[in-house]
């Protein structure tokens, strides 16, 4: 059965040119089932006759999908062309094509992501029969991918279907609790404040819940400038100030210098935000909420401690994971949605960076958040490719 | 008092407009989708118009406030939005697009419907002395 027909594009880089020739002759003519996925694929080679001219083409916007490296080159070496190819992120299923088979060469060239080798000299049906295990392989990991990326759609849809039929029942419902407020008698006015503190909490968790699913499914629409992270830092003590106030909560930020970053600045509010808060819900009467930013190099961090109930390592452990709220005496009196932090974390991760914990039981804890700069710095001006470490998981 | 004309999907919220505006001396007429609505409008002319933006379609009430002012009604709309950030969406007061006199969040406080909806009606009759 003949599926759906894709073509690959192969780049060849040898300066061997019966090599190239032959390479190029074989694959013209050569087709791949993948009949799991209902795929033939077809092949479009292109050759460079050395590591460098390959590397020029690829900074120029070149994709290819498959690469057949000879590791003896002119100038830089094949292994030279992996590093480079690994260094900016732009890796490529990788064939080395070798003249005797070095097991050092092998074990460096896996590590920098080869995926197979072709011994010289070697024989059509060789060459084939790599092409087709590496053909395979692509096609499998991208189907895969596009599965996955399928089921954070459908999760998403889902969920946001879910939170707006929500609300409107819960407004229905808010509506004749506020009506029953004006004239019920006192005593029974604690149970419908009860219960629009409640409902409260569960709008919160419909918007959170959205929150989520839209930074997981990349739906989010974000807008990157450069930001200075105290400005965000503030904006959050001010929200909390009045609640940490009447628990008598001192809060502090300690950043004297501007700490700029390139950033989408309501995210950073989100974390700042989520974590600012649960630093005064979870402290102690009369505690200190800490918060410090900084940066040094290309790692922006962001730590928020606090003098509250902390935690034990295995409660630690999995507070990142979503709908986890630890219970415990301390905290039953405590309402959340047990989806503020797994956000955080997953912004972080967008951010090429991460959100830890560290704590003790009834001592306090310190959260640190670690991101990088979204896009480079010229990018806010219009003229920068977005890429790095903040756009791995969107791809 | 005044002769009001809920128009919203949602049968409780429309009860729960009644007996805040009843309460006021207020007489409660109500539709559930467009096409009611502004045949209720037309028949019985009632002084102001509460209207909710999302009923079968999601900018249903929006046309319907179009309608309204396009058939040459002047009575004041008073618009109920659950729009919020959730939805990515920003409606705003603009008369060319949205021809509505006031927007009130969902859920609505009491008071706050009272007190929009008396201005509102002060309002025109203020225009008409």
């Amino acid at each position: 059965m003949r599926g759906l027909k894709q073509t690959l594009t192969v780049a060849t880089v040898g300066d061997e040119k019966p090599l190239r020739l032959a390479v190029r002759r074989i694959l013209r003519k050569y087709r791949v089932d993948v009949s799991e996925v209902g795929v033939t694929a077809a092949y479009h080679p292109t050759h460079f006759t050395s590591g460098e001219q390959f590397l020029e083409s690829v900074a120029g916007g070149a994709d290819f999908d498959l690469l057949l490296l000879d590791l003896e080159l002119p100038g830089i070496s094949g292994l030279d062309v992996l590093t480079e190819l690994d260094q900016r992120n732009r890796s490529v299923l990788t064939i080395m094509i070798i003249s005797s088979a070095t097991f050092e060469t092998a074990v460096r060239a896996t590590k920098l992501g080869a995926f197979d080798f072709l011994l010289k000299p070697f024989s059509p049906e060789e060459l084939r029969h790599a092409v087709r295990k590496a053909t395979d392989q692509l096609v499998m990991s991208r189907e895969a991918r596009r599965l996955t990326e399928e089921q954070r759609q459908v999760r998403f849809n889902f969920i946001s279907t879910l939170a707006h039929e929500l609300k409107a029942p819960l407004n229905a419902i808010e509506n004749y609790l506020r009506i029953l407020q004006m004239d019920e008698p006192p005593e029974r006015l604690p149970m419908i404040d009860r219960s629009l503190i409640r409902l409260d909490g569960m709008r919160k968790l419909i918007l959170e819940l959205l929150d989520l699913t839209r930074i997981e499914s990349g739906q989010m629409q974000r807008s990157f400038a450069l930001v200075d992270v105290r400005t965000p830092a503030w904006a959050a003590i001010d929200l909390f100030a009045a609640g940490a106030a009447d628990r008598e909560i001192a809060m502090a930020l300690r950043a004297t210098d501007p700490v700029e970053m390139m950033a989408d600045p309501a995210e950073l509010e989100m974390v700042f935000n989520n974590l600012i808060s649960n630093a005064v819900k979870y402290n102690r009467d009369g505690g200190d909420v800490t918060v410090t930013v900084s940066r040094e190099g290309d790692i922006v961090t962001i730590t928020v401690a606090d003098t509250g109930i902390g935690m034990t390592p295995e409660e630690s452990a999995k507070l990142f994971t979503e709908f986890v709220r630890i219970k415990n005496k301390d905290t039953d009196k405590i309402l959340g949605t047990g989806l503020g932090l797994s956000t955080i974390r997953k912004l972080a991760r967008l951010y090429g960076g991460d959100a830890t914990v560290q704590s003790e039981k009834g001592v306090g804890s310190l959260f640190t958040v670690t991101l990088r700069d979204a896009v480079p710095r010229e990018a806010a001006q219009g003229d920068g490719v977005p890429h790095g470490a903040a756009n791995d998981e969107l791809s | 008092m005044a002769k009001i004309l809920i128009v919203d999907d949602d049968p409780d919220m429309v009860e729960a407009g009644r007996i805040v505006l009843e309460r006021e001396g207020h007489t409660i007429e109500s539709a559930s989708n467009t096409v009611d609505g502004f045949r209720a409008l037309e028949e019985n002319h009632p002084d102001l118009l509460i209207l909710d933006v999302m009923m079968e379609e999601v900018d249903d009430g929006l046309l319907l406030a179009r309608q309204v002012r396009r058939e040459g009604h002047k009575l004041p709309i008073l618009m109920l939005t659950s729009v919020n950030r959730a939805m990515g969406l920003n409606i705003d007061k603009d008369q060319e697009i949205v021809p509505v006199d006031e927007f009130v969040e969902k859920p609505v406080d009491p008071a706050t419907l009272v007190e929009k909806v008396r201005a509102l009606l002060a309002g025109r009759e203020g225009a008409q002395c």
